[in-house]
């Protein structure tokens, strides 16, 4: 699989924060006190993303969110 | 959303970023009406009407004071009345259940200040009425930020709006600023999301500092099931901004 790009902003858990918001069912599920402790990450247009949550990924890539392109070309894959 | 009755403390009522509140309005009215043609013929024994289609929305407030302090309602409404047929429209937000994430809110397009009158009468202080007519369309929507002053970047991810499911239709995004100052940049966005994991950009409005201010934004294609509001703010300051969406 190539890396990952975004096409619009994105914003996301940090890796290290993904498993509390699973587990609360979502960013807006989560309590006060878990809120403060979780980091979000913000992706601007046209960087890399390729620790984007796996749970959100083929929706994102699907309505043309995130891209998928070549390592080497940096092209979006047809 | 709350259900059930709302009083006069859950007006909401801005144009192209006044807060028309502010002017101590005493009754505000939206009023959309649908054109019905007279189909009844020959045979039948009773009257019938069937909708042609066409529907014309008014939108009304009355009893304001008429106050010529800056942003209120002399600044907001003088020189607002058409005088050339390249006018520029006016953006206008209204709501009757108050200022809550999720709540009803109804935006317009094309808006003119049609009548602005102003009273004045022995025994009151002087008023002004307004009648707002409508040449393009209602978007009845939600509101995702309600009118709040902001000193830093913020979003509303912990309290998104929920549709149940995702739409196909587009949308139409509506932002009021009533306040600003200090800030060299402000960018208000519309984010949406499937999962509640992951938000992207919806939409973006202007960066603009300039309050007040207001814009309406149009968008196609899915709307994901959850919607945020976002605010990128640029510098030190502060900016009091108001912002709804309407799904296709």
């Amino acid at each position: 699989m190539g890396k990952l790009r975004a096409t619009v902003d994105l914003v996301y858990p940090t890796p290290a924060s993904l498993k509390v918001v699973l587990a609360a069912g979502g960013i807006s599920k989560l309590t006060p006190e878990q809120r403060a402790k979780v980091s979000l990450k913000t992706v601007k247009a046209g960087k890399f993303c390729d620790d984007l949550p796996a749970e959100s990924r083929d929706a994102l890539i699907k309505r043309g969110a995130v891209e998928e392109v070549t390592a080497r070309s940096g092209k979006a894959k047809a | 959303m709350a259900v059930g009755k709302f009083g006069p403390a859950s007006g909401v009522f801005l144009v192209d970023g006044y807060n028309m509140l502010s002017n101590k309005i005493t009754a505000m009215r939206e009023k959309a009406t649908s054109q019905l043609t007279d189909t009844t013929g020959i045979g039948d024994t009773f009257y019938e009407t069937a909708p042609t289609g066409l529907t014309s929305v008014e939108v009304t407030q009355e009893g304001a004071f008429f106050d010529t302090t800056a942003n209120y309602s002399h600044a907001a409404l003088s020189g607002s009345v058409p005088s050339s047929p390249q006018a520029t429209a006016r953006v206008l937000c209204v709501g009757f259940a108050g200022q809550t994430v999720g709540y009803p809110m109804v935006g317009f397009q094309g808006t003119y200040s049609q009548d602005y009158e102003v009273v004045a009468e022995m025994g009151n202080l002087q008023k002004a009425n307004v009648t707002y007519a409508m040449t393009g369309q209602r978007d009845a929507g939600v509101i995702l930020q309600p009118l709040a002053a902001q000193t830093d970047s913020w979003d509303t991810t912990s309290t998104p709006v929920d549709n149940s499911a995702s739409t196909s239709d587009g949308g139409v995004g509506y932002i009021q600023c009533t306040a600003a100052s200090g800030f060299s940049g402000f960018v208000g966005k519309v984010r949406h999301s499937s999962d509640d994991v992951t938000y992207s950009d919806l939409l973006s409005f202007t960066d603009d500092v300039s309050a007040p201010f207001a814009e309406r934004v149009t968008v196609s294609g899915t709307v994901n099931r959850y919607l945020s509001f976002t605010g990128i703010i640029t510098g030190t300051g502060s900016i009091t901004v108001f912002c709804g969406f309407s799904r296709g």
